[in-house]
């Protein structure tokens, strides 16, 4: 790929017709406009991409529709979109062809536009037999302007990744020289640059020679590799800068206020349009507007499905959607596309709808071209849905009522049965526990009880979830007769608080944003400080009572941003910095916004957290990382529901019926061949690990022998723990147990290990049941069941069916030729134990 | 069978002495209370008290903090390790309902007050089979259970209610000092919960409510602890009465009638009472509430010298309450108005102290106290720290009009929120005691010699002199050492010695109170609080009830041999003027083999003015010995004084006493020399004269000794020396064959030397030597 330098002087001149090799069917006309021999440039179809089938676009669209051009090294990349018939777009650039009405002011090369002189001219671009034109205008030609040291020489640090945490923005720095992460701290890098080490880093004498360029370009030894070649347009700013000098911007110097990326998100590009140029303008404090995009950082959320060129050039590789980032300074903005493929064989089979869940997941699957999946049986969904709503394997007694039962409603009848169970509260204060942390060490012996039924009692009472969310950020007094007051006995501090309430409210980890702007996302270093503006007077006194705290709210107080010493206003997310009224509680501005109808992030991360919960994998995953880089995967669905969220309430259970009902939640475990690639887009059940707390659940209802806790009431389940540290228990650690010292989900371990195939194999906790004398194969023996009876038994508490005619065979088999009826029976209830279908949810 | 019987002052701890018992030495540990069945005393009726614990042999004294007719009834005499004990406690009819205390004494010593109600509702055991709401056990309304929590198991009852009827529900347990967190529930006859009891603003973990029924019909009421724990018991209440958190105000005027409310969850229809509280006492007082129904609920109320201000409820937000320091401010703080004001007019330069009074008395309040001046800027406010009372301190720096602002810290209000400020403006002190595993507030003593410590702090508010300690109790004889907090201290080790006549098993209470000592400042006594030990050894109660903080209680040991002797071979010292320092050494012998390390501490008492002590210990173990060394001025004028010493140590929690008789303490010089001729000296010839020295001090060195002035033509040494073992010498003078013959008056000998390495030279009396012709 070529890439292209934005000093002039550097810029490629060779005429570039030689190098354009479109299919586009060429017009007469087009033809007539390089006879002209005026400057026409294009991209052109590079090596490794596919070629653009132009077509017969209806019309050309070019963005920017007008070109400003300030002084010599401005420039102005051009994105050509054709238009079809069928309403479908694809990117033309790298095919358009360029002409301009006067080479002396201006000329496109390789799609961009550049300067010659102050004036006026016209730039037509023509593709696909269609052609649009566009005014330029350059200006200030003569003026030199120095290079920023803000916007352009820092931005090429950036967009080189010198300042990467990997590399010299790590917190100390690598081989000596140290950078902030990504730019954050323009102070501290003109410090670095201009003044540390005597200047040694730069010579303006000799720009080549600086170490600033030498190492990168190993002329000298450098630790990071190659980094930097002449042809990138960092190397550019970076030796003008240090030829000007090494000069820090002087004080009011213009800064970059945001930056806008064209296309916005949304476009579906049709393979073999699988590319898309970008382009990246710079809007600045004085009010100018430049094209940015050689300097600015892009990346994809998903390579598998795209990347982006340094140049802003996206190459879609596989159907799918991904997000590209784009970071330019402090500003974030992203690019949400699609990109579409024929499959051979592919077929809309129009399945039904239960609906609005089915209708948007089966649009996604439609438009990527997959097919989903069947319904899974009665069997699976009974213990799915069992699993997922009360965390326990379904009776036996329960399991043949609803086999037995032919009615088509009895689905969305045991969904709503379910919901309204004491252990569908237990079971989800159990979620919820994971988030709040609830642990006896950190609440205190009696308060941990407390909180927990607090937890218990909002899912019991299906509390809206923005009152839940008020009740916890708003909470006051004393953490005893207040258990949500926990909330910031958990939350210790004010950073602690603000990480908390962002994570399990905002759905954001801010944490990297506590020492500087967070290195991909939105989130600046300010944006977190200001946050913490809403928290920070939140204080906490100790009583004399065992295990009180009192929270309560000083009122003064105010926020300083380490890096800066300013004094931070509070600050919300799309709304900006607010005044509070003095005297008030600040959270109470902060929930009104976080729990407003309007506020679409608080209910959408909620009820990605419940579709996670119970589909495996959130819309947006993991469920507590929103943001730009990790987009929802189907971001329709997520919007509706979380506007049905919002529209009914905030009403949890009202959510779950909706997904559990849903065809999607009740598809098949077992792919197809148009689906067998999706793990995304819920084209079919993906199976999962049962959690600890169901697996120690479901051997012991297996085996009807419940598990005792220490200090707890019998009968209380795995699934039903206050915390981890009450009830210590060897096989829940193993098998992922959180120890609850964060907020975030990802602390329980999903991923299988040793230990646990151990723990199957020949474990204590397995052994011990088995060979009980109480266990349910052992007791259906003394009562003088047959074989048969007992092995559709084990099956049925296990699997929620009965055995294949295949299995009993294979069963009755084993226990005659063991000899040793108990112990062949020991060994079948092993066997199934270690069955796939036992160990997941399917 | 044991009579103990008492006749005691109302609501004031009180006293009960057992008689006739004897004095053995105790075989047996100290006895222990667990819990009495039933778990409270009836007013008007006698009440028979089983009470159970530990080691309740032979019991012979019995305490209790209200006033009562006990007789103990202890059973078989020959019974070893009893368990139970009978106790018939008469109370007073209208005797008002509350929590109070009782405590048990045996030969070898006291057991640890056991808390129990004052409750006319009738009591019910748990049957300890209601463990499922199927057997759940019948409770014919209104009544009180008393019940033992079975950690994982519930219990469960069951009542009739008509629809719409009222029933009041509480749990007093951590007030009973049990540790027990009640989670109640109500549950139709379905078994759905109707109504969900946990912690109180006000009362904590003891969880309280109103149940209006929904419909005629049965309900259970299921009760555990929150955390499953076993062992704890409680006192279920349920009924029809008035849950009162505290009265309001909460605190009332000694001597003056003051009408009285009441605030909590459940006090409307409360007819207002009118109450004149006793002088004399601070301790709470306890009432008796009754609704409607004349079933009573109950409260406590406080007392002080200082008028009440109390802040309307009709008054408007930010509205101030006229008020005048000092005196107390009380109110209830609204949850729509979270903050009262009250306005006094303050004098430049005036130490003023707010202290608030809020959760040791009942309510669910913790206050954020503001002083704001005429303009409304804050002055002063109160600190915030782990305390729930916090005291809010300042000066005010000008003549004029202030407000004092009190808001709830986390800004809470409503029926749970009463609280007062009580304004100080003299200076003024607090008393507790240290906060430390060495601090005890409950000792077995034998009588004389039987002594423990108390290491008494104080929390100074403009006083900085010294606070002298006493004793307020009904038993005399107590005897104090070490008994003043210096000026500007904060902290002194007083000593407590048993009376002498104190008898085996001997049940005393006192308390230790502080007065300024001779400033003639207010207050005319603070007493000293133990809420620190109480809290460590009952976590689960906070705020123990007002007449248990600062409750000291001793019995009475029979005699005990000694795990020590302390002696002295002196009766006598002397100071040696010009030395200024004498010592007296006491051998300390350890008799016990188990008694070690633990030092002797000794006080010197007595000592005259100008002399100071130092104790020296040196060795320990079998050689042992501490000095007392006394210091003073080198020209301390001559005489005889005496002195005392007092020593304490302690082996466990045994602490023994040693007081020493007088010794005389005589100040001397260090030397002193007499003049004695042999007779009259011949001109011409020679004469001897003898000199003798005494030495004062132990420590014994050369003297030189020489002659201030010869008289006339008469030679002698110019200088002699004693050695250090001599004590006298005979000098020869000559006279000349021309000395004038002349009666000589003025013939002084002086003695210099070293004594304790200080110079030191006295002159001998005058004497007369005559110089005679032949």
């Amino acid at each position: 790929m070529k890439h292209r330098q934005i000093q002039k002087p550097l810029r490629s001149r060779e005429t570039t017709l030689s190098l354009i090799r479109v299919r586009s069917v060429f017009h007469p006309w087009l033809l007539f406009l390089a006879s002209l021999a005026v400057v026409t440039s294009a991209r052109g179809d590079e090596p490794g991409l596919e070629p653009i089938d132009v077509g017969q676009p209806t019309r050309l669209e070019v963005f920017p529709p007008a070109v400003k051009l300030a002084g010599p090294r401005s420039q102005m990349h051009l994105v050509v979109t054709g238009h079809y018939a069928d309403g479908s777009v694809q990117d033309l650039t790298r095919v358009a062809q360029f002409a301009t009405s006067s080479a002396a002011v201006a000329t496109v090369e390789l799609g961009v536009a550049l300067p010659h002189q102050d004036g006026g001219a016209e730039i037509v671009v023509a593709a696909g037999g269609q052609e649009a034109k566009l005014p330029v205008e350059a200006s200030s030609f003569g003026t030199p302007r120095p290079i920023s040291f803000e916007w352009e020489t820092l931005a090429a640090l950036s967009k080189q990744s010198c300042n990467s945490g990997a590399c010299h923005g790590s917190p100390s720095g690598k081989g000596g020289f140290r950078l902030s992460l990504r730019a954050f701290d323009a102070a501290f890098d003109a410090l670095t640059l201009i003044r540390e080490d005597l200047g040694r880093r730069t010579n303006p004498l000799d720009p080549d020679e600086s170490l600033l360029l030498a190492k990168p370009m190993m002329k000298l030894p450098h630790g990071g590799g190659l980094k930097l070649k002449k042809s990138d347009a960092a190397y550019a700013v970076l030796r003008q800068w240090i030829a000007e000098g090494c000069q820090a911007d002087p004080d009011g110097a213009v800064r970059c206020v945001k930056i806008e990326v064209y296309p916005p998100s949304g476009r579906v590009l049709k393979r073999p349009a699988h590319t898309q140029q970008l382009c990246v303008l710079g809007h600045f404090s004085d009010g100018s507007v430049r094209d940015v995009t050689d300097l600015a950082y892009c990346t994809s959320s998903d390579n598998q499905v795209a990347d982006v060129t340094p140049d802003g050039l996206v190459i879609g590789h596989d159907r799918g959607e991904a997000a590209i980032i784009v970071k330019y300074m402090e500003h974030v903005e992203s690019c949400f596309l699609t990109f579409v493929k024929d499959i051979p064989g592919f077929v809309w089979n129009d399945p039904p709808t239960a609906n609005y869940v089915d209708e948007h997941v089966h649009a996604k699957l439609r438009q990527l071209q997959y097919v989903p999946s069947g319904l899974c049986s009665d069997e699976e969904f009974l213990r799915r849905v069992h699993l997922d709503v009360v965390g326990q394997l379904p009776t036996i007694e329960a399991t043949q009522a609803f086999l037995a039962d032919a009615s088509a409603d009895k689905r969305s009848r045991l969904i709503a049965e379910l919901l309204e169970r004491p252990e569908h509260a237990k079971f989800w204060a159990l979620k919820w526990g994971d988030l709040l942390r609830l642990t006896s060490t950190q609440i205190g012996g009696s308060g941990v009880y407390k909180y927990h039924r607090w937890l218990e009692r909002a899912f019991e009472t299906n509390m809206p979830y923005d009152q839940f969310a008020a009740e916890l950020i708003s909470a006051s007094g004393s953490t005893l007769d207040n258990p949500a007051a926990n909330f910031y006995r958990t939350a210790t501090d004010t950073l602690d608080s603000v990480e908390s309430v962002s994570q399990v409210f905002l759905g954001a980890r801010l944490q990297c944003a506590k020492c500087h702007n967070h290195p991909f996302e939105r989130w600046t270093q300010d944006n977190y400080y200001g946050m913490a503006a809403f928290f920070n007077r939140v204080q906490r006194k100790k009583s004399p009572r065992a295990d009180e705290l009192l929270v309560y709210m000083a009122d003064s107080g105010e926020v300083t941003q380490p890096r800066t010493g300013k004094q931070m206003k509070p600050w919300l997310p799309g709304k900006g910095e607010i005044d509070p009224p003095a005297g008030a509680d600040r959270r109470d501005p902060f929930v009104a916004w976080l729990t407003a109808k309007d506020n679409a992030l608080v209910a959408k991360v909620e009820a990605n957290r419940l579709w996670s919960q119970v589909l495996g994998r959130g819309i947006v995953d993991p469920p507590d990382d929103f943001r730009d880089s990790n987009p929802p995967s189907n971001a329709a669905l997520l919007d509706a529901l979380a506007k049905d969220f919002a529209e009914h309430g905030f009403d949890r259970k009202h959510l779950l019926r909706v997904i559990l009902n849903s065809r999607t939640y009740q598809a098949d475990f077992r792919a197809n061949d148009l689906n067998k690639d999706d793990a995304k887009y819920f084209s079919h059940y993906q199976p999962r690990l049962l959690s600890a707390e169901q697996l120690l659940d479901a051997i012991c209802a297996t085996t009807d022998l419940p598990e005792a806790f220490a200090g707890l009431p019998a009968g209380t389940k795995a699934t039903q723990l206050p915390a981890p540290d009450l009830a210590k228990h060897e096989f829940l650690k193993i098998f992922g147990q959180p120890e609850r010292q964060t907020v975030c989900a990802c602390e329980r371990a999903g991923d299988s290990n040793l230990g646990m195939a151990i723990q199957f194999f020949n474990g204590p906790l397995i052994y011990g049941k088995l060979r009980d004398a109480n266990n349910r194969f052992r007791k259906l023996l003394a009562a003088g069941k047959p074989n048969e009876e007992i092995i559709t038994e084990l099956y049925l508490a296990a699997v929620c069916r009965k055995p294949a005619d295949k299995e009993m065979q294979a069963s009755l088999a084993h226990i005659a030729a063991k000899g040793d009826q108990v112990v062949a029976l020991e060994d079948i209830a092993w066997a199934i134990l270690n069955t796939n279908e036992f160990l997941f949810q399917h | 069978m044991t009579r103990v019987a008492s006749c005691l002052r109302a609501a004031a701890p009180l006293l009960v002495v057992a008689l006739g018992l004897g004095t053995q030495s105790p075989a047996h540990a100290q006895p222990t209370l667990a819990f009495a069945s039933p778990g409270a005393v009836v007013p008007g009726k006698t009440t028979e008290l089983t009470l159970h614990g530990g080691k309740l042999d032979q019991p012979v004294g019995i305490w209790s903090s209200f006033p009562a007719q006990i007789e103990l009834v202890p059973g078989d005499a020959n019974q070893k390790d009893k368990t139970t004990l009978l106790a018939k406690i008469t109370l007073a009819a209208g005797a008002p309902c509350g929590i109070g205390g009782i405590a048990i004494s045996t030969a070898a010593g006291a057991s640890d007050v056991l808390l129990v109600m004052i409750d006319e509702l009738p009591s019910l055991a748990d049957n300890g089979n209601n463990h499922t709401p199927a057997t759940a056990q019948e409770l014919p309304l209104p009544v009180a259970v008393d019940g033992a929590c079975d950690g994982t198991t519930f219990d469960y009852y069951r009542f009739a209610a008509k629809a719409g009827q009222r029933i009041t529900c509480e749990v007093v347990a951590t007030r009973l000092g049990w540790d027990f967190d009640p989670v109640v529930r109500v549950l139709d006859a379905a078994g759905n919960e109707l109504l969900r009891g946990d912690d109180d603003p006000a009362t904590g973990a003891d969880a309280r409510f109103v149940f209006v029924s929904p419909a005629d019909g049965q309900f259970v009421l299921e009760l555990g602890d929150n955390r499953y724990k076993p062992g704890g018991r409680y006192r279920l209440r349920i009924g029809d009465f008035p849950l009162v958190t505290t009265p309001l105000p909460l605190t009332v005027t000694r001597g003056a009638a003051t009408p009285l409310g009441f605030t909590g969850p459940l006090t409307e229809g409360i007819a207002p009472l009118t109450i004149l509280a006793p002088a004399g006492s601070d301790l709470a007082i306890p009432l008796s509430v009754r609704g409607s129904s004349g079933q009573p609920g109950w409260t406590t109320l406080r007392s002080t010298d200082l008028p009440i201000y109390q802040e309307s409820a009709a008054s408007k937000p930010g509205e101030a309450t006229p008020a005048a320091i000092p005196g107390v401010f009380a109110g209830r703080l609204e949850a729509d108005q979270p903050r009262d004001l009250f306005q006094f007019a303050g004098v430049k330069g005036t130490p003023v102290a707010f202290h608030s009074v809020t959760r040791s008395a009942g309510s669910g309040a913790i206050l954020m106290l503001r002083l704001l001046n005429a303009a409304g800027t804050q002055v002063a406010q109160s600190p915030i720290g782990d305390t729930d009372e916090p005291v809010l301190t300042a000066t005010l720096p000008e003549d004029g009009a202030y407000r004092l602002s009190i808001e709830e810290l986390a800004l809470r209000g409503g029926p749970d929120y009463s609280y007062a400020a009580i304004a100080r403006t003299g200076p003024h002190f607090t008393l507790s005691l240290k906060n430390d595993a060495n601090s005890r507030i409950r000792h077995a003593l034998p009588a004389g010699v039987g002594a423990f410590h108390l290491d008494v702090q104080c929390q100074r508010f403009g006083y900085d002199g010294p606070i002298a300690l006493g004793v307020d109790s009904p038993r005399s004889g107590w005897q104090l050492f070490q008994n003043v907090i210096p000026a500007k201290a904060n902290e002194v080790r007083l000593y407590v010695v048993a009376p002498l006549d104190l008898a085996a098993g001997e049940l005393a209470a006192l308390r230790i109170v502080g007065r300024p000592d001779g400033t003639g400042t207010s207050p005319s006594y603070t007493a000293m609080k133990t809420t620190g030990q109480l809290r460590a050894a009952r976590p689960q109660q906070p705020y123990p009830p007002a007449w248990l903080d600062g409750l000291l209680l001793v019995s009475g040991l029979s005699s005990q041999p000694s795990f020590y002797n302390l002696a002295t071979d002196r009766t006598e010292v002397h100071f040696l003027q010009q030395v200024g320092e004498t010592k007296l050494t006491l051998t300390f012998d350890r008799t016990d083999p188990n008694f070690k390390d633990v030092p002797l501490s000794v006080l010197p008492l007595g000592l005259p003015a100008g002399i100071a002590a130092e104790v020296k210990r040196s060795g320990n173990g079998p050689k042992e010995t501490y000095e007392i060394v006394l210091k003073g001025p080198q020209d301390l004028a001559e005489g005889q004084h005496a002195f005392r010493y007092f020593a304490f140590t302690e082996m466990g929690t045994n602490g023994r006493a040693v007081q020493s008789g007088d010794i005389r303490l005589n100040v001397v010089t260090p030397l002193a020399i007499t003049v004695a001729p042999a007779g009259p000296l011949v001109v011409g010839q020679k004469q001897k004269v003898k000199l003798t020295l005494t030495r004062r001090g132990d420590d014994r060195q050369p003297v030189d000794l020489k002659f201030k002035a010869f008289p006339p033509g008469v030679t002698g040494p110019e200088k002699t020396t004693l050695t250090a073992d001599q004590q006298e010498i005979e000098i020869e003078l000559a006279a000349a064959a021309d000395a004038p013959p002349v009666k000589f008056e003025q013939l002084v000998a002086v003695a210099s030397g070293k004594v304790a390495g200080v110079d030191v030279s006295v002159e001998s009396a005058p004497v007369a030597l005559e110089i005679k012709a032949p």
